[in-house]
């Protein structure tokens, strides 16, 4: 589903001072990404959020067992940021540490955000997917993707989006103790996924031992209990 | 959740008789309207001829697997989504077991075409579900669900030559004879498939009888139609046909791994009901995600239907519990705390001899 998101101050992220209390992180916010000029630059786009949005919103869907009325991806949603007044779909401009902060405020899954290029007249999109402190083992918070817009790319670019968001329910679930048996599956099926996409995109990896990690930790106890 | 069936009989090795009709419902593709009806007519037709009654040419467990039928709508789902298609299933003109549905979605300069297949669960009034796996002991009956009800199936790459001819209303001629020289109308809405061969069907469309070409949707043969022929197949008891269709799936290059795994639960299963152990395919699964409880769950009943044979030694018995035991044990963290078919495993393990 995609719900616009209102930001308090047009053209300008309002940061409150402290961050928000939550339950489980269940929000992808989704910047419009850099490099988009032209009418050909939106299509482009338009068309690889369609994709991943698409995909997003039916991820629960796939990873929720026949014996369960619903799981941590239940209630997914990919909120594209918009401004109030003008509904534009707007860009982020601004630092990392401010990217923090907003991933903080808005108890956010992750932040999406990025660049459309073409090059010889093919189009490419590199997604920085910002999963701030459900990291884990990854030496970076920020995820990148980075595949070309074609056909031959649609699962690709589908499965790899699916597998970062698994990892970072997962790691939510871990760092906020909740049902371990949950992370341990929503670990497994970014594990199997990521078989399927590394040789498409060598870059995703990166997440290998990341999930191995993270699936180790959920297996043991959580704080004591 | 089927931790208990009432019903407790197994279908049998010497054969199977399906008294329920079952159905698939192929919606038009959401998309490019002319596009999207072509594709899901082409996926109709290529799953069709997946559909046979009896085993041919010999059938010498007198097997009879009732009535396939694919209900195609000329209308895309009201809403491109699981939810809808289960709803779309269970319309008292529909009454669908499975439901193929999908998107054709330009993406850069080609389009890939998304495919899902929902499998809802509902009460459909048949008197048989083959499709639900139960393993009768006298100490009780188990049994697991699909591995899945709602998944989604590699993208169909459309090559530009099958992109063009695809955009063209007159995709699906109908000729007067099969080596297809007359044109004598268009497949229309709908037909009845009467025989499929050699990559061209024999339909009647109304009172017209011809043929028609189904062209390859891409240069990988997508494993779309055999997973989807293969689910039907179990549904309708077709062992054989169910456990050949999965092999396809499973040999497929580009299966996703997702897909493979419930494949080789699904062969497993399949070969079970013929009498043979579906263990390998069942660890293939366990080998591809081992943190799946439905693998696990499909690996105990392999070995509770082994313990259900009459001819066993009691020492094999006992390895058998004890593997089933180990199994449970070692992948205790993967189900939740008040799982009610692990405590009825446990339970039925407590009170066998």
């Amino acid at each position: 589903m995609l719900t616009p998101f209102l930001l308090g101050v047009a053209g300008a992220l309002a940061l409150a001072s402290a961050p928000a209390a939550h339950a489980d992180r269940a929000e992808m916010y989704l910047f419009k990404y850099n490099g988009v000029r032209s009418e050909a630059d939106q299509q482009a786009f338009d068309e690889f959020t369609e994709i991943v949005t698409t995909k997003l919103s039916r991820l629960a869907d796939e990873v929720t067992q026949p014996d369960q009325d619903e799981s941590p991806a239940s209630h997914l949603s990919v909120i594209l940021v918009i401004d109030p007044q003008t509904r534009e779909h707007l860009p982020f401009r601004q630092s990392n540490s401010d990217l923090h902060l907003y991933w903080q405020r808005q108890a956010a899954l992750a932040v999406l955000s990025g660049r459309v290029r073409k090059d010889q007249g093919i189009y490419s999109v590199l997604s920085r997917v910002y999963v701030g402190d459900l990291r884990g083992e990854l030496e970076s918070s920020f995820i990148e993707i980075a595949l070309p817009i074609a056909s031959e790319q649609y699962d690709t670019t589908r499965d790899s989006h699916s597998i970062v968001t698994l990892y970072a329910l997962a790691m939510d679930i871990v760092e906020r103790c909740g049902p371990l048996h949950e992370a341990i599956h929503l670990f497994g099926e970014a594990k199997l996924r990521l078989q399927d996409v590394v040789a498409a995109a060598p870059q995703m990896e990166m997440l290998h031992e990341p999930i191995e990690a993270g699936l180790r930790r959920a297996q043991q106890s959580c704080g004591g209990q | 959740m089927l931790a208990v069936l009432t019903a407790a009989d197994n279908a049998s090795a010497a054969g199977c008789r399906n008294p329920d009709e079952i159905r698939l419902y192929i919606p038009r593709f959401a998309g490019p309207e002319t596009l999207a009806r072509n594709v899901a007519t082409t996926l109709n037709l290529s799953i069709w001829p997946t559909l046979r009654r009896i085993p041919w040419p010999d059938n010498p467990d007198n097997n009879d697997f009732g009535r396939g039928t694919i209900i195609w709508d000329h209308e895309p789902l009201d809403e491109q989504s699981h939810e809808f298609a289960s709803r779309a299933a269970q319309h008292p003109l529909v009454n669908a077991q499975l439901v193929l549905w999908g998107k054709a979605q330009p993406y850069g300069e080609g389009v890939a075409v998304e495919v899902n297949l929902t499998l809802p669960r509902y009460q459909d009034f048949r008197e048989r579900r083959f499709e639900i796996w139960q393993v009768a002991l006298p100490q009780g009956t188990v049994a697991v669900d699909l591995p899945r009800r709602r998944f989604e199936l590699a993208s169909i790459v459309m090559l530009p030559e099958a992109l063009t001819h695809y955009n063209l209303p007159s995709a699906n001629l109908v000729y007067a004879e099969p080596e297809m020289q007359q044109a004598i109308g268009t497949l229309g809405d709908s037909f009845v498939g009467l025989i499929f061969e050699h990559g061209r069907a024999k339909v009647r469309v109304g009172d017209v009888i011809g043929w028609v070409q189904a062209p390859n949707l891409s240069k990988v043969h997508p494993e779309v139609i055999e997973m989807t022929a293969g689910i039907l197949r179990l549904f309708r008891c077709d062992w054989e046909g169910a456990a050949s269709s999965m092999a396809r799936v499973i040999s497929n290059p580009g299966t996703p791994a997702a897909v493979r795994v419930d494949a080789h639960l699904y062969r497993g299963m399949a070969l079970e009901q013929l009498g043979k152990s579906g263990r390998d395919e069942f660890e293939e699964a366990f080998a591809l995600n081992p943190y799946s409880r439905t693998t696990i769950r499909y690996l105990v009943m392999s070995d509770l239907a082994a313990l259900a044979r009459q001819d066993l030694a009691a020492t094999r018995r006992q390895e058998l519990r004890e593997r089933i035991a180990a199994t449970l044990d070692q992948h205790y963290a993967i189900f939740p705390p008040d799982d009610a078919w692990l405590d009825q495993v446990e339970h039925l393990l407590s009170s066998l001899p």
